[in-house]
C-alpha cells in the first residue's frame, strides 16, 4: 500500500500507463454502434460456420456407417459367411415385395429373385424343400410349382388345387411322412 | 382364409408403387383385406375360396375338361405365354360371351381381361350398375377403379406390370341367376361392406396409437 502522496501519485501513473485511462480512451456513439455491428456480424458468421461444420460432421459419419454397413455386406458375401436359409430369405423377401401385385404365375416365376432360388435349390435341393415348407407355414409364399420340381413329388390332389390353406397343409403332412430335416 | 388388415398407407403405398396410373387418378379406394386365398381370376368368377388359372398343375384350379397350358418340367424355363382365348373359353363356362364395348350396359355384366407380350395377366369385373371396376391385384387388397385404364401398364412381360384391357367379356344378369354367381357377388358386397365398416373402425384406433416402424 502507498504510504505518501508521491508514492499514491507513481503508483497511479504507473497504472495509467500500464492500462491506459478508460475515461479518455472512451468510444464515440458511432464507433460504439459500429463496434456492436461488427461483434453481430461475426458472431452471425460463426454461427453458420459452427452449423456448416456440424452437417460436415454429420454428413461424413452417415457416409462412415453406410461405407461400413456396406463393405461388411460385401465382405460377408465374399466370404460366404452368410447362410443358405440368410440368403434364400432375403431372396424371397425381395421376390415378394416385387410381384405382389401379379396374379399370373408366368410372371412372378420369371423374376430375377425366383431364379436365384432356383439356384439355390440346385446346389441342395433337401435343404431348400425344408426351407420352402418352413417358408409356406410363415410367410404363405406360393412355392408349389418350384417345390414339387425339387421334391419330385405333389401331395395336392386335384380336389385342393387351388385352396392355399389345403395345400400348404398337405406339403406340410408331406414333409412329417418324409421325416425332412 | 388369411386376411390380414394393414395400416391403410401401407396397403396404398404398395398399390401405388405397382401401378403408376393410379397416382394420376385419385378415384380408387381398398375394398378388401389383404389376402393370398384367391387372385384376380377366382374374383373376376365371383369366388374366393380358390386361385384360377388354366395351367396343368395343381396350384391352381380351372374348371374341368378345358384347355390349359403345359409348363416345362424344369422350373427355371418360363411358363408358355396364357392365351386370353383360354380365359374366354373358361368364363364361357360361367356365361359370358365375347363383347367390344366397355362402357356399362344395363342387364349386362362385364369383365376384362389384360395381357401382355407374356399373355393374360389380370381380370377386372365391373361392379353393380357400372360404379367402377373391381380388381383383385395378386395377394394384394382389392379395389375398386373408376376406369380400366388406371391399372393398365407396360407390354414388356418383365416390366412386372399388367399391359393392355385384351378382350371384353359380358353376360346377362339372368345368367349370373343361373349360375349362382349374383348371390356370391351379393354376398361379397356386404362382406366388403363389413370390412369397410372396419377399416373405418381400424383407422380411428391407428389415429390413436401411432404406428412406428420396427
Amino acid at each position: 500500500m502507498p504510504t505518501t502522496m508521491t508514492e499514491f501519485r507513481n503508483n497511479l501513473e504507473s497504472i495509467e500507463a500500464r492500462y491506459g485511462d478508460p475515461h479518455q480512451n472512451r468510444m464515440s456513439l458511432r464507433h460504439r454502434f459500429l463496434y456492436r455491428k461488427d461483434c453481430q456480424w461475426s458472431r452471425a458468421c460463426s454461427i453458420v460456420t459452427r452449423n456448416r461444420n456440424r452437417e460436415h460432421d454429420w454428413l461424413q459419419r452417415r457416409k462412415r456407417q453406410w461405407f461400413l454397413r456396406h463393405l461388411s455386406h460385401v465382405i460377408d458375401r465374399m466370404e460366404g459367411s452368410l447362410t443358405l436359409e440368410q440368403r434364400f430369405r432375403e431372396q424371397a423377401d425381395k421376390w415378394q415385395k416385387e410381384t405382389q401385385h401379379l396374379s399370373s404365375p408366368s410372371q412372378r416365376m420369371m423374376h430375377p429373385s425366383y431364379q436365384a432360388i432356383l439356384g439355390m435349390g440346385n446346389e441342395n435341393p433337401r435343404e431348400i424343400v425344408s426351407l420352402m415348407i418352413r417358408d409356406m407355414q410363415e410367410h404363405r409364399r406360393p412355392w408349389f410349382w418350384a417345390l414339387s420340381y425339387f421334391a419330385q413329388d405333389n401331395p395336392v390332389s386335384q380336389s385342393e388345387a387351388g385352396n392355399t390353406d389345403k395345400m400348404i397343409k398337405a406339403w406340410v403332412n408331406w414333409e412329417k411322412v418324409q421325416r425332412l430335416p | 382364409m388369411a386376411a390380414q388388415f394393414r395400416p391403410t398407407f401401407v396397403a396404398q403405398r404398395s398399390l401405388l408403387f405397382a401401378f403408376r396410373n393410379l397416382r394420376r387418378n385419385r378415384k380408387w379406394r381398398l375394398r378388401s383385406p389383404f389376402s393370398d386365398s384367391y387372385q384376380c381370376i377366382a374374383w373376376a368368377a365371383c369366388r374366393t375360396d380358390h386361385k384360377w388359372w388354366p395351367v396343368h398343375h395343381t396350384e391352381f384350379y380351372w374348371p374341368p375338361n378345358l384347355p390349359k397350358i403345359t409348363p416345362s418340367p424344369y422350373p427355371w424355363i418360363p411358363w408358355p405365354p396364357t392365351p386370353v382365348d383360354y380365359l374366354v373359353q373358361g368364363f364361357a363356362t360361367l356365361g359370358y360371351t365375347s363383347c367390344d364395348r366397355r362402357e356399362f350396359e344395363f342387364g349386362y355384366q362385364k369383365v376384362a381381361i389384360y395381357a401382355n407380350d407374356g399373355g393374360a395377366t389380370h381380370m377386372a369385373r365391373q361392379r353393380f350398375f357400372g360404379r367402377g371396376w373391381l380388381s383383385k391385384p395378386g395377394e394384394l387388397e382389392d379395389i375398386i377403379h373408376e376406369d380400366l385404364s388406371d391399372i393398365e401398364g407396360a407390354m414388356a412381360a418383365t416390366a412386372w406390370q399388367y399391359g393392355q384391357v385384351a378382350q371384353i367379356l359380358k353376360r346377362s344378369w339372368w345368367s349370373a341367376v343361373a349360375n349362382l354367381c349374383l348371390f356370391r357377388c351379393i354376398w361379397h358386397a356386404f362382406e366388403l361392406c363389413l370390412y369397410d365398416l372396419w377399416w373405418r373402425i381400424l383407422k380411428v384406433k391407428w389415429k390413436l396409437i401411432p404406428w412406428k416402424p420396427i
